[in-house]
């Protein structure tokens, strides 16, 4: 019984320094957490600002006519064979 | 042969090097096109108007069509006539009347000089691209120029290689930068050797800037819309050659200016980084001209409507995507990147709309083809990669979803920097924005500086019209003042534009500085829009990207006494980054300590961050203690309201604080605290203490 009462306070000893140990080398950070998530959303909206510029979206960006027939709205992107 | 062959003959010649190669004797010509039925090689004479020879390509290796000159030189012109069915529903829109431009050009000589004979179909008939035109548009083309890629000496190998952490991104336009700038000899303004001049190399090196980021020098046509309106495509996001300089740059020296820039920027250990604009191309969408890969193989080069393929998919907002799905496309934007770090030594590349790149049939795949062509590629994964994360296809919003070895374009960092210095309750994301954005770049092994931090860029307002104007003002546009992005989070302090009155020029000349000290006082990538280093102003234009003028050009003469102090302000605050690592994290797991305080010296609460409160941060790193002139400790109190803020600075450690800067008050240094006692925060300001 004595042999155990001795083991278990080393275990609680060793527990102790461990834990010690690291609250010592660990930096101090109380920033706090934000809601974005680890990996990129990829169902909100676009950037407002895209970098290419242009004209409105109503308007063809290129050619000598600007109406575009009636185009389907793009689909998921996709690739030609 | 064709008859016009003059006294040149063809031989097959080889498939494996695309594009017009000399190899001493003559040149090798190779066109990738999987659904031609036949390419037709033109050789035109130096004026590039008059067609000299004419030669069927006699072979067809692995889709791609090739013959061999004998005799031929650099210098030479030429362009490609391709066969094969027209037919849109199909997705092919061959028509050999249309004189086509190597997408391997390496130079043009000439521009598009737009005409109804660039469109495959009739314009009037009211059936539009199902219809055929016979209109030959050779007249109005610019002719591809044979060079040699090897003819330039570069001398030593100079490369900055500047260190990620260490970058400071300075966002630039060849035209824009030197056109009014007096320091360079008139006839070199507008150009690739202005550029260079030591008149702008010596500035932008004085500011501390380790990298420039040149908007699109691609060779690129202007749009015909622009033209009839009197404006030109000024930013330039609508490439035609991709391995070949935009000639609208050329000074006397030619394409050698290019390379003599680059040089230039070199010698003096500045990086140069190309803005890249490989997602689109000028052709646009069905109603669009055929200059080159439409008539190429336009199934293959661009991403069409499923069972639609009359029509182009439009992820970006332009009228076409380049389908880099297909392993030829791919080859060719890989050939173009190794092209310009190889044998024009650029030093990295920003990729505009850089989601389309990562684009594969079911949406955007951050494991995709390209992403792995880099990853993998001995040159390329060695550059510097910035990527625009975003497009509008489905999906497109990808910030945090590059993979490793890439940097980003972090527009969270703008937006949220930009509501905090407002006034909006944005605190908890202003922390993380400021400390690197951990939230979107720790993981994977990716490091601090993958988050390219900015206030201002090219898109949208400048800094000085960030804090000068309430709305957009984009009427010299010719849209009504529709184009342009309404969502500027901007404010005017109480008049829109300029204003005599003393108060809201002084409260905008301190937001000025907030918003500059907080980008450089950042951990991340810096990026500085070229004259927000001294309030260059677009006068509320927000979308100059056909303002080839002094709209978007850069004013150097007559500036106001507050333009120089500004100045010397951002030289001052960039010199701190540069100086301390502190400034500078180059490691998330770096024992950086990061304490967070309110205004009563006391660690925030949740219940303050919910607030939106004044702030103080300190950060430390107790390994730095020892070496000589670095801080180890640094307190940044921010106050983003319109009141002072009596700010209870905290004590701990040793040595108490010295007063480093504040925005409010220049002059203001030096000041020592010792004990905990109140710091009177001015209104809207940032104050930066280190140890003694």
């Amino acid at each position: 019984m004595k042999s155990f009462v001795v083991a278990l306070g080393t275990v609680v000893l060793l527990s102790a320094c461990s834990d010690s140990g690291e609250k010592q080398s660990d930096p101090i950070n109380n920033t706090p957490p934000t809601q974005s998530n680890n990996t990129a959303p990829t169902d909100r909206s676009p950037s407002p600002q895209t970098g290419t510029g242009g004209q409105s979206p109503a308007t063809s960006p290129t050619g000598a006519t600007n109406t575009t027939p009636g185009s389907p709205p793009p689909a998921a992107g996709s690739g030609n064979p | 042969m064709d008859t016009k062959s003059n006294h040149f003959v063809i031989e097959p010649g080889s498939w494996l090097k695309l594009g017009a190669n000399f190899d001493g004797e003559g040149v090798n010509f190779a066109i990738f096109s999987a659904h031609a039925e036949r390419v037709e090689l033109c050789l035109y004479d130096p004026t590039g108007k008059i067609e000299i020879a004419r030669f069927v390509l006699p072979e067809y290796t692995h889709e791609i069509w090739h013959g061999y000159v004998p005799g031929l030189k650099p210098g030479s012109l030429y362009g490609f006539r391709v066969h094969g069915p027209y037919d849109p529903e199909n997705g092919h829109r061959f028509n050999p009347n249309k004189l086509l431009i190597d997408p391997y050009a390496r130079e043009f000589s000439g521009d598009v000089d737009w005409n109804e004979a660039h469109f495959a179909y009739d314009l009037l008939h009211e059936d539009k691209d199902l219809t055929f035109d016979e209109r030959d548009s050779a007249p109005f083309m610019p002719k591809c120029r044979v060079i040699d890629p090897n003819e330039f000496d570069w001398k030593d190998q100079n490369r900055p290689n500047i260190a990620w952490p260490a970058t400071i991104v300075y966002e630039t336009h060849v035209k824009g930068f030197t056109q009014l700038n007096p320091g360079i000899p008139k006839n070199l303004r507008g150009t690739f050797e202005g550029m260079g001049h030591k008149a702008s190399v010596e500035y932008i090196k004085s500011l501390g800037i380790t990298s420039v980021e040149l908007m699109p020098v691609h060779y690129f046509p202007d749009d015909q819309h622009l033209l009839d309106k009197g404006l030109h495509n000024f930013w330039g996001y609508n490439t035609l050659g991709f391995f070949a300089p935009a000639s609208r740059y050329y000074g006397p020296k030619g394409i050698q200016g290019f390379r003599d820039m680059v040089r230039s920027f070199h010698d003096a250990g500045i990086e140069v980084i190309l803005d890249v604009v490989y997602n689109h191309t000028a052709e646009g969408n069905e109603l669009g001209p055929t200059l080159s890969f439409k008539g190429i193989d336009n199934f293959s080069y661009y991403r069409t409507m499923p069972d639609q393929h009359r029509y182009y998919i439009n992820d970006t907002g332009t009228g076409n995507t380049v389908n880099t799905s297909h392993p030829r496309v791919l080859q060719l934007i890989m050939d173009s990147l190794r092209y310009w770090t190889e044998s024009m030594h650029v030093d990295g590349f920003r990729f505009d709309l850089g989601t389309i790149l990562g684009r594969e049939p079911q949406g955007f795949d951050e494991r995709g083809g390209f992403f792995d062509a880099i990853t993998q590629d001995p040159v390329l994964s060695k550059v510097k990669l910035i990527g625009e994360p975003w497009d509008i296809g489905p999906g497109g919003y990808q910030v945090g979803g590059f993979p490793p070895g890439w940097a980003e374009w972090n527009d969270k960092y703008r937006d949220t920097v930009r509501e905090y210095w407002k006034g909006t309750n944005v605190s908890t994301d202003f922390a993380a924005r400021l400390l690197g954005s951990g939230d979107l770049y720790d993981q994977r092994g990716r490091r601090p500086w993958a988050s390219v931090n900015f206030i201002a860029a090219h898109d949208g307002f400048t800094l000085n019209d960030l804090v000068s104007y309430n709305e957009k003002h984009n009427e010299a546009n010719g849209e009504d003042n529709n184009d342009g992005h309404n969502d500027n989070r901007s404010y005017n302090y109480g008049a829109e534009g300029p204003t005599e009155d003393e108060g809201i020029n002084a409260v905008r000349d301190r937001q000025k500085r907030n918003f500059l000290a907080t980008l450089f006082f950042s951990h991340g990538t810096p990026m500085l829009l070229a004259g927000d280093e001294f309030g260059r102003s677009q006068m509320g234009n927000n979308n100059g990207y056909c303002q080839d003028s002094e709209i978007s050009w850069v004013h150097w003469e007559d500036l106001p006494e507050t333009c120089e102090e500004l100045r010397e302000f951002t030289r001052q605050i960039i010199k701190l980054r540069q100086e301390q690592p502190l400034l500078r994290r180059e490691n998330w797991r770096d024992g950086l300590d990061i304490k967070w305080f309110n205004a009563g010296g006391g660690f925030q609460t949740p219940e303050q961050w919910d607030e939106g409160s004044t702030l103080g941060l300190h950060i430390g790193r107790t390994d730095l203690r020892e070496e000589e002139g670095i801080w180890h400790d640094v307190l940044l109190l921010f106050n983003p309201f319109e009141g002072n803020v009596p700010f209870r600075i905290p004590q701990f450690g040793e040595g108490g604080w010295v007063l480093e800067l504040t925005t409010s008050d220049l002059s203001k240094r030096g000041l020592v605290i010792t004990k905990e006692k109140d710091f009177e925060l001015e209104g809207r300001s940032l104050a930066l203490f280190r140890r003694p």
